[in-house]
């Protein structure tokens, strides 16, 4: 009985110094720990849960209301004239190229009235066959939200550097599709092979 | 007399506290043997060989090459033995160079091989080197953290000789303390001992409740991964020690039964 009230005693004195601890921290330093809190929850990456929401648009704005997230596929890429149907990604990471064709997530989506920019592998399923593609061949993009069709309106080779200058512009929508030059060569060139096209046509799903 | 009575309690408490907690840290996060002990355990290597081969894989598909080039370029020994280099060079704050020199030769080995094999004559040597040192900076990125780090190496020896200090400052205050309290050493004990369980169990559910610390994403999987089992180590630590101040402090609270004559 006597330990039991020495156990009760001092614990109640040891959770009273505790208390008045915690007040008198919280008091000096809780903005300062409410900053390194919320500076490592800054790290921490807790994945959505996915909507089954497909992208959708305004039909009336013709603006997109619900966008991909990074790594979701899209669309696809379908070029009659070499044969070819490419998944469409949003995001161009290499995980991602590895799986279809990636849509640079600093350009613009179809329908925005931008520049597009996407890339893929040179590999004969993805963009391989783009240097074969002549002046008016049609590029058909086939999104969840709509059917976009462009007409090859230039193609040419050009170093990264070029590449990298490519303004995005909300003056006319022009699709750029880049794949690695040569197609054959061994390991990484500096070079790209890059085709331009104009949108022609767009069919709204409704 | 009581006030101060009490007051004395509280630091001697607070001294215990900051004893056990830096004597903790001490021996755990700025102890290079045991982090090493603890990425054994926790297969630290064997993940990043994994990834750093994963990374690479990522780089085949617009090489050109497939996979046979990278055949054996390294081995989990060979990451396990540099990465153990490396954590020692941070902890004593030491120059560190990763050696890829067997990488290198290994990838150019298997570059040749598939080169003979497919016949072929005529490659352009610097997309070769290009893809080759892609290769090479996955592997240096994956196992040589000391660069990212920058000036932490100097910062860690000097946190760990301050906290020399502190420990041996809270200890020899404790003791101080505990001399002076001529009647009520077990008492002021147990006391410390409950309010530092109180203390470090307050941590360990404050820490978990406020940082999802299984979900941390830092620059590439392998930091990640290191400071995932290094929280969740140090924290399991931090509750170990709780349960042993509680328990110790119920063991001081039984008094000796004094005869009665």
């Amino acid at each position: 009985m006597k330990t039991l009230e020495a156990i009760v005693k001092r614990f109640a004195i040891a959770f009273f110094f505790f208390s008045l601890t915690t007040t008198l921290v919280y008091l000096g330093c809780n903005k300062k720990i409410s900053l390194y809190i919320r500076t490592f929850n800054n790290f921490t990456y807790v994945p959505q849960e996915k909507e089954k929401k497909p992208v959708a648009i305004n039909l009336e704005t013709k603006e997109i209301t619900h966008y991909p997230y990074y790594g979701e596929k899209f669309g696809i890429i379908k070029i009659p004239a070499i044969d070819i149907q490419v998944n469409l990604y949003h995001g161009d990471s290499l995980e991602i190229l590895k799986k279809g064709a990636g849509h640079y997530s600093g350009s613009y989506f179809p329908s925005e009235g931008g520049t597009i920019l996407i890339a893929a592998h040179n590999r004969s399923e993805y963009f391989k066959y783009l240097p074969k593609l002549k002046l008016d061949d049609e590029i058909i993009i086939d999104t969840t939200y709509g059917v976009f069709t462009y007409k090859i309106i230039d193609g040419k080779v050009m170093k990264i550097k070029e590449l990298e200058k490519i303004r995005f512009t909300q003056e006319k929508e022009t699709l750029v599709l880049y794949t690695c030059y040569p197609m054959n060569a061994l390991g990484f060139t500096n070079e790209r092979y890059v085709v331009y096209a104009s949108l022609t046509e767009v069919s709204y799903e409704n | 007399m009581k006030i101060k009575k009490t007051l004395y309690f509280f630091l001697v408490s607070c001294l215990l506290t900051v004893f056990l907690s830096s004597t903790l840290l001490l021996m755990t996060l700025l102890n290079s043997r045991y982090m090493m002990k603890l990425f054994q355990k926790n297969n630290i290597y064997e993940i990043i060989a994994q990834s750093t081969l994963e990374e690479m894989h990522n780089y085949i598909y617009q090489s050109g090459f497939n996979e046979e080039v990278l055949t054996s370029l390294f081995t989990k020994e060979e990451i396990e033995k540099s990465f153990k280099e490396m954590t020692k060079s941070i902890y004593k704050n030491v120059p560190f160079v990763l050696d890829t020199k067997v990488l290198e030769r290994n990838l150019e080995k298997n570059i040749k091989i598939i080169l003979e094999k497919n016949n072929i004559m005529e490659y352009e040597e610097e997309a070769l080197n290009n893809f080759k040192k892609e290769i090479i900076d996955t592997y240096k990125n994956n196992i040589d953290l000391k660069s990212f780090l920058g000036n932490v190496p100097e910062y860690i020896v000097i946190v760990k000789n301050v906290i020399i200090t502190i420990v041996m400052i809270s200890g020899i205050g404790f003791f101080f303390i505990y001399l002076y309290l001529k009647n009520d050493r077990k008492k002021a004990i147990s006391i410390s001992l409950f309010f530092s369980g109180c203390v470090f169990f307050s941590f360990y559910f404050f820490i978990k409740a406020s940082i999802n610390i299984e979900s941390i994403q830092f620059f590439n999987e392998c930091i990640s991964k290191l400071i995932v089992v290094l929280l969740n180590n140090l924290l399991k630590q931090f509750l170990g020690i709780a349960i042993l101040c509680i328990f110790c402090g119920l063991l001081f609270c039984f008094e000796k039964k004094r005869e009665v004559l």
